[in-house]
């Protein structure tokens, strides 16, 4: 029955596919989050690498001592507790004799360790699982048919758990080793023989594990963590009456185990809760490099046995009690009070609605009937994230912070006399200030000179910014010329990567509503029905294109909205005057304003939306089959913006070296 | 009002005709159309409502082409298809208010309309529960409901009463009856007791022609004398083309055979029967 089960899932395409969407969105987050390093980062990494190494062995001999003072302070009223824990604190960290401790940083194992996301595509994928291993037989009605079987009830179930926990465990497993490949060719991995301990990270490791050993267990770890997140949503999912009961307990728990993960501490009050968390102990940080253990009884329990404990008990828990439930009851498939609610919730809404426009009913129906609203809903929810995004930050060091604080003062139009004036003035202070720093320096005050001397360099630095921007601003008179915080400016429209992530984001969901717009009704072959009708051939496909250009022009907007946020706090609409040949930060010699610069990037961005809207309409009208569309499309998408993000550039950077 | 189909011919794709040279008069009143599985009904329909191009041929409503009238004859038009595959997640008022939408009908006119017809086919108190918690007879109830939501003068209609009760399949062919005074009604369906009392003309398909069409009584008059109740013993069977025998009934010493065929039976005790639509099927159809 397992194989049965495990060909089912298998030989069902969307399944794949979208087991492979969930694997190849684990992927871009990965590279979403790498980010370029300079040779002075390594540089200063590899010095603090050198000094933690040489710090080690004394820091585990500090541990030891202060171990045995500790026990030798205790007395008939000490806690057994504290006692035993001490005790086994010595004992786990004796064995850690001579661990080989790698002088080389391991900037890619450092970066895998940090990186915790993993978890959520698991959970993604357990509601996949969910979905094709149990509720689609249950909506479809098959569920009854099977129940009617000899071995239709616990063995049916249990087959399904086995596969799900497979699937769960297959899924990790192969995301897992993705994340490592990943970081092994982006940033390597370094000498994986040598020891855990190599890592600052894991400093805190009892355990005598090389780097690759650490990776193993982890990767195991992670799987039976999968296995635990996909048994409780499964337990949701068959115990629960209705799809609303399903993900209401199911994200209630997932919920409450981020809060505690993200609110308690295991030098806390609750430190069980936090440590046999799944957010926590999916974390490698914690699972490997953080040493604690919990009070059962007076007896010390290492967190890590501990989650195990609990984790595995809740799994065979969550498949005993659903399996026991499934065989004595069968759910209806609605919960009856929320059902009326929302019965009668949508009574109301649909009320509003009887209008004879096909317009409306068309948007009605994409964005209610097939619950597409959700996809301009997460939009929104990255969009609302953007917008910091694109705010201009105050400063990446202090000669920024000295340049930001002249244009403060300057902003606004040029006015020759009164920027000679305070450029004068600046200079006067950089003079007064290298003159203290040669005074303190001849006064033998080595300290206040080398501080007079790092201010004297931001300040010069910033100095050097604005005469340099002035100069240039002095040489076109003919111009309308404008204060511009040129390194401000800089920074919302060098924004790439956040520009190809609502690029793609846009696109897709533009081309899931398209092409639910268009080919949806042929994917439910209605379209013969439909096409009977007075107003369903002509009149509903116009109806249809005016659907597509107003959530074009709307979902175009929002998407463009940080951005243009970003500019505002730049530039006011009299600074959009200022051509671009004016600008010392970009070196285009060209006439054209910042404003016209602005709407010709922000109109190819209109014009390249209209483009894939339009040819997924194309496409969905072609092949009658909604998610064909869809993948193809979306697909297309990804590639096009992965290879913009890998290239460093985007639509607006494209098009600024165009002119 | 009449609806004419001249000589229309369709071939899928080179290979055997769904349909060769069909000649059909429609007037008011209802017309069953009859025949087995792949014999073209559903072709035939098609055409007639537009959804595809005949490859020779016209169907003519009053002497015009429906291709020419394009929206104007689909605004006489009222189509429930058999396939149940609906909007599952739109409640069964909404899915009218949109069809109404899709039919040119105004607010007022669709209100009215929609909550007669919701009370007419006994859906009513389920109006607001989502189509795919449907059971598959509430399903075609709906679909009923949406063909006649524009008042149709042609009615197009594929098994309307698959999946129905007793009660709700009389109810739909009464209703159906009180139609067809001012309406052209057709009817596609296997079963034959829906038209047997109320069609007005039965028109039987086969391999994309027409083998016979006429009123029911004249159709049946044809096989008065080949429909037999044969009595063999408990232990004994029959022997004949067996598809052709439409019941065996089992009594208390004997088997009796009711059976449509073209010579009277040998060697056992038989006496006519009254033909029905089922001999009337089984005898052009097997």
């Amino acid at each position: 029955m397992i194989v049965g089960e495990l060909r089912k899932a298998w030989r069902d395409k969307v399944f794949l596919v979208m087991m492979a969407t969930v694997l190849a969105a684990n992927i871009v987050c990965i590279l979403y989050h790498i980010e370029n390093k300079s040779a002075y980062y390594y540089e200063v990494r590899q010095q603090a690498q050198q000094q933690y190494i040489e710090t080690y062995r004394t820091y585990l001999d500090e541990m030891e001592q202060r171990g045995q003072e500790l026990m030798a302070n205790f007395d008939e009223d000490t806690p057994v507790f504290l006692r035993r824990n001490v005790e086994k604190t010595e004992r786990d960290y004796s064995r850690l004799s001579r661990p080989w401790i790698d002088a080389k940083y391991n900037v890619g194992m450092e970066e895998y360790a940090q990186y915790t996301y993993g978890i959520f595509f698991c959970t993604v994928f357990a509601f996949v699982c969910l979905e094709y291993l149990y509720l689609k037989e249950q909506r479809t009605g098959r569920m009854a048919i099977l129940r009617t079987t000899r071995n239709g009830r616990r063995k049916m179930l249990l087959s399904k758990w086995c596969v799900l926990l497979l699937l769960m465990a297959g899924f990790t497993a192969a995301q897992e080793m993705m994340t490592v490949c990943c970081y092994g060719v982006v940033d390597s991995l370094g000498n994986l023989s040598s020891s855990v301990q190599s890592l600052p990270l894991f400093r805190d490791c009892p355990h005598a594990y090389t780097l690759w050993q650490g990776i193993a267990v982890t990767v195991l770890h992670r799987m039976v963590l999968a296995m635990v997140i996909g048994s409780v949503v499964f337990f949701c999912g068959v115990v629960c009456d209705g799809m609303l009961a399903v993900w209401i307990t199911s994200c209630a728990w997932l919920a409450a185990q981020y809060f505690f993960a993200a609110n308690l501490t295991v030098n806390g009050s609750f430190d069980f809760l936090c440590c046999i968390n799944v957010f926590h102990s999916w974390d490698m940080k914690n699972y490997i490099g953080m040493y604690h253990n919990i009070n059962l009884m007076g007896i010390p329990v290492e967190k890590n046995d501990m989650s195990l404990t609990v984790n595995l008990a809740l799994l065979f828990g969550t498949m005993a009690v659903s399996t026991w439930l499934f065989a004595v009851r069968y759910q209806t498939g609605n919960s009856k009070r929320a059902f009326r609610l929302l019965t009668w919730l949508r009574g109301q809404l649909s009320y509003l609605l009887h209008v004879q426009s096909l317009f409306v009913n068309e948007l009605y129906k994409l964005l209610l009937q097939q619950n597409k609203w959700v996809l301009p809903a997460a939009l929104a929810l990255v969009i609302g994230g953007s917008v910091t995004a694109y705010m201009p930050r105050d400063y990446g060091f202090e000669g920024e912070a000295v340049y930001h604080m002249y244009l403060a003062n300057l902003k606004g139009r040029f006015n020759a006399e009164k920027s000679q004036t305070y450029i004068e003035q600046a200079g006067h202070a950089v003079a007064l200030l290298e003159q203290q720093m040669n005074e303190a320096n001849e006064a033998g005050d080595k300290g206040l000179a080398t501080q007079l001397m790092f201010e004297l360099w931001d300040k010069e630095a910033g100095y050097q910014r604005l005469t340099v921007q002035y100069e240039k601003l002095l040489a076109h008179p003919e111009a309308k010329r404008y204060w511009i915080d040129e390194m401000n400016l800089s920074c919302v429209i060098k924004r790439f990567d956040r520009d190809v992530l609502l690029f793609m984001m846009s696109a897709i969901v533009l081309i899931m509503l398209t092409s639910g717009l268009m080919a949806s009704d042929q994917d439910k072959q209605i379209a013969d029905l439909v096409n009977t009708t007075r107003s369903g051939r002509e009149k509903l496909m116009w109806a249809k294109r005016k659907c597509i250009i107003f959530l074009t022009v709307i979902l175009f907007f929002l998407a463009q909205l940080p951005s243009w946020i970003g500019y505002a706090q730049v530039l006011d609409l009299a600074c959009g005057g200022q051509q671009l040949n004016l600008l010392v930060e970009w070196q285009i010699d060209s006439s054209m304003t910042i404003l016209q610069l602005l709407v010709i990037i922000y109109t190819v961005k209109l014009l390249m939306d209209t483009g894939i809207v339009m040819l997924t309409a194309l496409m969905a009208r072609r092949t009658k089959n909604e998610f064909v569309t869809s993948v193809f499309m979306s697909t297309v998408v990804i590639v096009a913006g992965l290879v913009m993000y890998f290239c460093h550039t985007s639509v607006t950077l494209l098009v600024m070296r165009i002119l | 009002m009449e609806l004419t189909i001249k000589d229309v011919s369709k071939t899928y794709g080179g290979q055997k005709a769904a349909l060769s040279n069909v000649n059909q008069r429609f007037t008011p009143g209802i017309y069953g159309l009859l025949g087995p599985n792949g014999a073209g009904k559903s072709t035939l329909m098609n055409i007639m409502t537009d959804n595809i191009k005949a490859d020779s041929g016209q169907v003519l409503y009053n002497d015009t082409d429906i291709h020419n009238m394009k929206d104007h004859y689909r605004a006489l038009l009222g189509y429930m298809p058999q396939q149940q595959t609906l909007y599952d997640n739109f409640t069964g008022e909404e899915f009218l208010w949109y069809m109404a939408a899709l039919k040119g009908m105004d607010k007022k006119s669709s209100k009215g309309k929609i909550a007669e017809l919701l009370d007419m086919v006994n859906l009513w108190s389920e109006k607001d529960k989502k189509i795919g918690s449907f059971s598959g007879g509430m399903k075609q109830r709906i679909l009923i409901a949406q063909a006649m939501l524009n008042d149709p003068e042609i009615l197009m209609m594929d098994e309307p009463t698959a999946g129905l009760d007793p009660s709700e399949r009389i109810r739909i062919r009464n209703l159906l009856s009180t139609l067809s005074e001012n309406k052209i009604i057709v009817i596609a369906t296997h079963i034959v007791s829906d038209i047997e009392f109320i069609a007005k003309e039965i028109v039987l398909l086969r391999d994309g022609e027409v083998v016979r069409a006429g009123q029911p009584k004249q159709l049946l008059t044809e096989i008065r004398d080949k429909v037999y109740e044969i009595e063999v013993g408990l232990s004994e069977e029959y022997h004949c083309n067996r598809s052709r025998i439409t019941n065996i009934r089992m009594g208390a010493n004997e088997k009796i055979y009711r059976v449509v065929q073209d010579e009277p039976p040998k060697n056992c005790r038989y006496q006519h029967a009254k033909a029905g639509l089922e001999e009337l099927y089984l005898y052009y159809f097997l």
